[in-house]
């Protein structure tokens, strides 16, 4: 199946559940690469509807100091795109046919040959890409090529982006739309942003029919997770998840993710909405 | 190979064609390849060479031979491709045919980064597959006659000539060769393969070889080389160049079978050829009064030409040509004629002491010019609109073996004068550039030189009436001819709408960041447009900083001591601005903006801490508040500097994540500014970064080179003969080269070498890294395979950055910025040598500067001058210079 289905399949499929599609993130390699795929085995069997599949990289000058620390930690056991793409592979060949995206920045796509890498990605079994420094319609190259391969985008939308920067976004996104409803790097929060419900409301309602919108960026409690859920079509957890595994281990991160998993149900209103693929 | 498996690989050709034109459509193509910089010379590199080349290729597999590696892959292709080089091939060819060869564009992309020219071996066939090729780095294509009917052989030819590539025109039999010859192809491959029945015979393609090459091609024998026998037989035939694949790639070692062909391949003796220089020279023609001749040197041209053939209308008397050449300094004088006796020549020298001579209306170099050529410096032969690239190129290469130093092609027939109409050759020019440095000539204007220039990339350019207004030499459009005959094709020297230079710049950064750059640039575009925000600047420039800053020359006795003979080294003293260096140009102008912006938070990044405490100060005085992110190994490092901000009244904040150093106190400081993005302004150091910081930071510096131009008029009365500023992120090397890169002073960029040349020991992204995005550019980096950024080193904190500014990366990408290294140990002992033999303390990072100038010393002649920037004071660096050097 061509990866932007199976993207927009996931969505759909929580949709119907009447639930609001749950985005995992597992950083690739952290700390070492058995315990990234028992976490990202962990984040499946916990019902995460898509995996995102994050990749280490020397600069991550979006991610705050969880995800930049455990980078490290990942970069000094040998990781990066390689044990990226092998976890994907891996993935695919223990029968796991969730939709797996892979979030990295742009320099290591380019660094062996940007045709090579993605031919790679999509024949490990990837699905789609996110790479937080390249913004929509920056290299119209890269965005026909994935296309062509079948690997879905997704690109960011931020609280102070335009109408027309986010019509760019939700048109180039072969994936999901991607919004980041604060200021600031990833990393988990206390509370959600002020105004983060109205910008994923804006953003779902220019996206209608095109393409699903989820919003990550600092959730890290089931309180926050329901207090979003009718509000977009998928919520992304990363940080919090992040320091589970450092801290507990994969299985605990499991567990975290199962009581976020709580609080993912649509509230009936919302439920008419539909999310077409 | 049979004519089926042909048919069915053109097939499959035809249909990667239209599959990689929906990725990129042949205008992104075309335009992507604008930025690039000339390809490599393949086919010269063959005709020039002293012994037959070898072009050794890469290939995964192929249809005769199967599979020939055991691990096909991109980085086996590139290794094998590395030991090719390594062993002495001269040029290399890269399988990118996919189907029955498993090759792959991406084994194109990084072949053309080992450093020789590099063959596409493909199925082109059609105009996208020879831009394709370009694009993706190649420097020839392949063009296979069989599968090129018709026409399309002579317009694919010409198509490569217009990307700027060599065409390597293949042929198997006699008629083959008949229509590469008609085609005018210049580079003839023959291949010894009989497609019909696969087999190889060397022995019948001989006759092939020599008759290409009595044609005037240069000439490659392909296939049915096995040994240095074979070499040997192809060269007798007039080969070039041997171009082996399966054989080598047999072998178990193919990096130790190609060195074997390269120790047995025969000498030869090349045609005679010219060196190719990075530009074009500009001629100024038919000058007749001392206004044209203050004009031209004004302007800075390479040659002005006084025509004394009485048929033109330009043409002067011998007497009044001596007269206008005593008002002419810095270009060289030339002599025009056409089809004059030897006598007229010798007595004109006589009397002029001109030393050039431009000789037109010759069809054949005379044969008296051998007794004058060793009395003169230079001698233009001039080429009359030839019929065809080969005939030119025998034609050009004819006048080089009788000593012409340069050649102009003339759109006017021998019979005419210059100016006699006949527009510029560019068709024959642009592929006859190819191979043999050619001026070209004929109509040119300052409106269409930078566009000639682009397409033919010739040597010389020259003009005549195109300089001219009612009739006399127009200063302005003099000025404007040298100017834009020297835009620097690739587009290196000015920032595209799209905040690239060349392919280097662009924007790489969170979506959030977007709107603030774009808020910024547009300020930035309003408030310099703005004559009392750059009244403002000019103020503080001049009251706040204490400019203009002096240049001073080092003592003679100090450089007679370092080998000198003569030449002057001037330092630029960007040390003597306020707080230390050159850093505070760039911090004053971008507090204003943000005063201007209205934004009352400052942020910015510091290595060695002089952006840090200019930002500290120029916040200071514009009551801004002021947080510098500073990583924590740079803090101690540089104490002062870190105190000094303190004092100033600006929070410095540790970045501890990271090795402590500049490029995480960057990454800390765009955190922040995603963070705080609507009232904060980032005034970031160097001119790195995303759009529109290089550009924004770069004019700001400016004002050093544009200082040091007028300064170096007023003390020598010409530009410098070079230019030299370290470069690490390069504000300081941007700031001095840019009013000089439409100057003919090379550019000369010194990295850090630090302790070596391995990965992580230095801080040479221009010499030693590759492409890749960083803090939001693509720009050269130090990085590993996989695209991590590796850690630098440097001695000095200011260079210690893996990335460099994108306009730096496009000139020495385009040759017009030479780079080169200085280590750790040259720096320190330059600062300790300057400081004792000047009385000057340099920062570490200029010392770079300085001791890449000192080891350029012996070798230069009398009357050199070097202009280096010394953009910093040493004062900073004593707790370092205390523990590397040994005390008194």
């Amino acid at each position: 199946m061509n990866g932007p289905r199976r993207i927009r399949d996931a969505f759909t499929g929580a949709h119907a559940e009447g639930r609001t599609a749950l985005v995992a993130y597992i950083l690739s390699g952290f700390p070492t690469d058995a315990d990234a795929l028992a976490a990202a085995e962990a984040a499946l069997d916990a019902g995460a509807d898509l995996l995102e599949i994050g990749v280490p990289f020397s600069d991550p000058l979006a991610d705050g100091p969880t995800i930049a620390d455990a980078g490290r930690v990942a970069l000094a056991g040998g990781g990066g795109l390689p044990s990226a793409t092998r976890l994907v592979a891996t993935l695919r060949e223990r029968g796991r046919t969730q939709p797996l995206m892979v979030m990295t920045y742009l320099n290591p796509l380019l660094a062996a040959g940007e045709h090579e890498t993605l031919t790679g990605l999509r024949e490990a079994g990837a699905d789609g890409l996110i790479v937080p420094d390249l913004p929509a319609g920056a290299s119209p190259r890269f965005e026909r090529r994935a296309a062509g391969l079948g690997l879905g985008l997704s690109f960011l939308v931020a609280p102070n982006t335009g109408p027309s920067r986010i019509e760019a976004a939700i048109a180039a996104s072969t994936g999901f739309v991607y919004v980041v409803p604060l200021f600031g790097v990833t990393g988990a929060r206390d509370t959600v942003a002020a105004g983060a419900g109205e910008l994923i409301a804006l953003v779902r309602s220019r996206a209608a029919g095109r393409a699903p919108v989820a919003a990550g960026f600092g959730l890290s409690t089931a309180a926050q997770v329901a207090g979003l859920a009718s509000v977009a079509d998928g919520l992304i957890i990363g940080s919090a998840l992040v320091a589970a595994v450092r801290d507990e281990g994969p299985a605990a991160m499991g567990r975290l993710l199962r009581t976020l998993a709580t609080g993912t149900s649509v509230r009936p209103s919302a439920s008419a909405r539909s999310v077409r693929s | 190979m049979t004519q089926t498996l042909l048919d069915e690989l053109l097939v499959a050709a035809r249909r990667r064609a239209r599959a990689d034109a929906r990725i990129t459509p042949l205008r992104e193509l075309r335009r992507e390849v604008e930025r690039l910089p000339p390809a490599r010379r393949f086919e010269a590199t063959l005709r020039r060479a002293e012994r037959v080349s070898l072009i050794a290729e890469a290939k995964r597999r192929s249809p005769s031979a199967g599979e020939l590696r055991s691990a096909p892959g991109s980085s086996a292709v590139t290794d094998i491709a590395r030991g090719y080089v390594a062993a002495g091939a001269a040029a290399l060819s890269i399988l990118t045919e996919p189907t029955r060869f498993g090759g792959s564009d991406d084994d194109l992309v990084a072949a053309s980064r080992i450093g020789v020219p590099v063959l596409r071996k493909d199925f082109v066939v059609d105009r996208f597959g020879i831009w394709q090729a370009r694009a993706l780095g190649a420097d020839a294509v392949l063009l296979i006659v069989r599968a090129l009917p018709g026409d399309l052989l002579g317009e694919l030819i010409e198509e490569a000539g217009h990307a700027g590539l060599d065409a390597l025109v293949e042929v198997h039999d006699g008629a083959e060769l008949d229509r590469a010859l008609a085609a005018d192809a210049t580079l003839i491959g023959v291949n010894a393969r009989n497609l019909a029945t696969l087999d190889v015979d060397l022995e019948a393609s001989l006759p092939l070889l020599e008759r290409a090459a009595q044609a005037g091609a240069t000439v490659v024998a392909e296939s049915g080389i096995a040994g240095p026998d074979d070499v040997e037989r192809a060269a007798a035939c007039g080969a070039d160049a041997v171009l082996v694949g399966t054989s080598l790639l047999r072998d178990s070692d193919p990096a130790a079978a190609a060195r074997r062909l390269v120790e047995g391949a025969p000498r030869r003796s090349p045609p005679p050829g010219l060196p190719f220089l990075p530009r074009a020279a500009v001629k100024v023609c038919g000058t007749r009064t001392e206004a044209g001749v203050r004009a031209a040197n004004a302007a800075d041209t390479d040659f002005i030409g006084f025509v004394l053939d009485p048929r033109s209308p330009r043409s002067v008397e011998v007497d009044r040509a001596t007269d206008l050449m005593a008002g002419a300094f810095g270009p060289r004088l030339v002599l025009v004629f056409r089809s004059p006796t030897a006598d007229e020549v010798a007595r004109a020298l006589d009397r002029t002491g001109a030393t050039g001579i431009q000789l037109a209306g010759f069809a054949t170099p005379p044969p008296w010019l051998g007794d004058l050529v060793a009395r003169i410096e230079t001698v233009i032969g001039v080429l009359h609109r030839p019929e065809s690239v080969r005939a030119a190129r025998a034609e050009a290469e004819a006048w080089i073996g009788a000593g012409a130093t340069d050649l102009l092609l003339e759109g006017a027939p021998a019979g005419a004068g210059g100016g006699s109409g006949g527009g510029a050759p560019v068709d024959i020019g642009r592929r006859l550039n190819r191979t043999v440095p050619a001026g070209i000539a004929g109509g040119l204007d300052p409106s269409s030189v930078a566009r000639v220039v682009r397409d033919v990339r010739p040597a010389l350019v020259d003009a005549a009436s195109g300089l001219e207004r009612n009739g006399s030499p127009d200063a302005r459009r003099v000025a404007a001819f040298v100017r834009n005959a020297r835009r620097e094709p690739s587009g290196a020297d000015r920032v595209s709408r799209d905040g690239r230079f060349g392919r280097f710049g662009g924007r790489f950064v969170p979506e959030t960041l977007i709107p603030a750059l774009d808020d910024l640039e547009a300020a930035w575009a309003e408030a310099r447009r703005d004559p009392a925000f750059r009244a403002e600047i000019e103020r503080l420039q001049r009251e706040f900083i204490g400019r203009p800053t002096p240049v001073f020359p080092i003592p003679e006795a100090a450089l007679a001591g370092r080998g000198g003979r003569g030449a002057t080294i001037w330092l630029k003293r960007e040390d003597l601005a306020h707080t230390g260096a050159h850093k505070i140009n760039n911090a004053v102008g971008q507090t204003l903006l943000a005063k201007r912006m209205g934004k009352p938070r400052v942020i910015a990044e510091t290595g060695a801490g002089q952006h840090g405490v200019a930002t500290a100060t120029a916040c200071a005085l514009l009551g801004l508040e002021c947080v510098v992110y500073m990583g924590s190994t740079d803090i101690e490092r540089q104490a002062p500097n870190v105190r000094r901000m303190g004092l100033l009244g600006a929070e410095v904040r540790p970045v501890v994540t990271g090795n402590g150093t500049l490029r995480d106190a960057l990454n800390e400081a765009l955190r922040d500014w995603v963070t705080n993005v609507g009232d904060t302004f980032y005034v970031l150091g160097s001119a790195a970064g995303p759009h529109p910081y290089p550009d924004m930071v770069a004019t700001l510096q400016e004002v050093i080179g544009r200082e040091a131009r007028a300064q170096m008029m007023t003390a020598i009365g010409r530009v410098p003969d070079a230019v030299i500023a370290c470069v690490g992120g390069g504000s300081n090397a941007i700031g001095i080269m840019r009013p000089f890169i439409d100057s003919a002073a090379r550019l000369i960029g010194v990295e850090a070498g630090g302790r070596g040349d391995g990965l992580g020991d230095n801080a040479a992204s221009l010499g030693l890294g590759a492409p890749g995005v960083l803090h939001g550019a693509f720009t050269m980096l130090t990085q590993d395979a996989a695209g991590q950024v590796v850690e630098p080193h440097s001695v000095s904190a200011g260079l210690d950055y893996p990335g460099v500014g994108p306009q730096l990366a496009a000139l020495a990408e385009a040759g017009r910025m030479e780079v080169v290294r200085a280590t750790d140990a040259d720096a320190l002992a330059t600062t300790e040598w300057l400081a004792r033999s000047c009385g000057i303390i340099p920062a570490l990072e200029s010392a770079h500067a300085v001791a890449a100038a000192l080891d350029m010393l012996p070798a230069l002649p009398p009357d050199t001058h070097l202009l280096v920037n010394l953009s910093g004071r040493g004062d900073k660096d004593l707790g370092i210079l205390e523990h590397e050097l040994p005390g008194p």
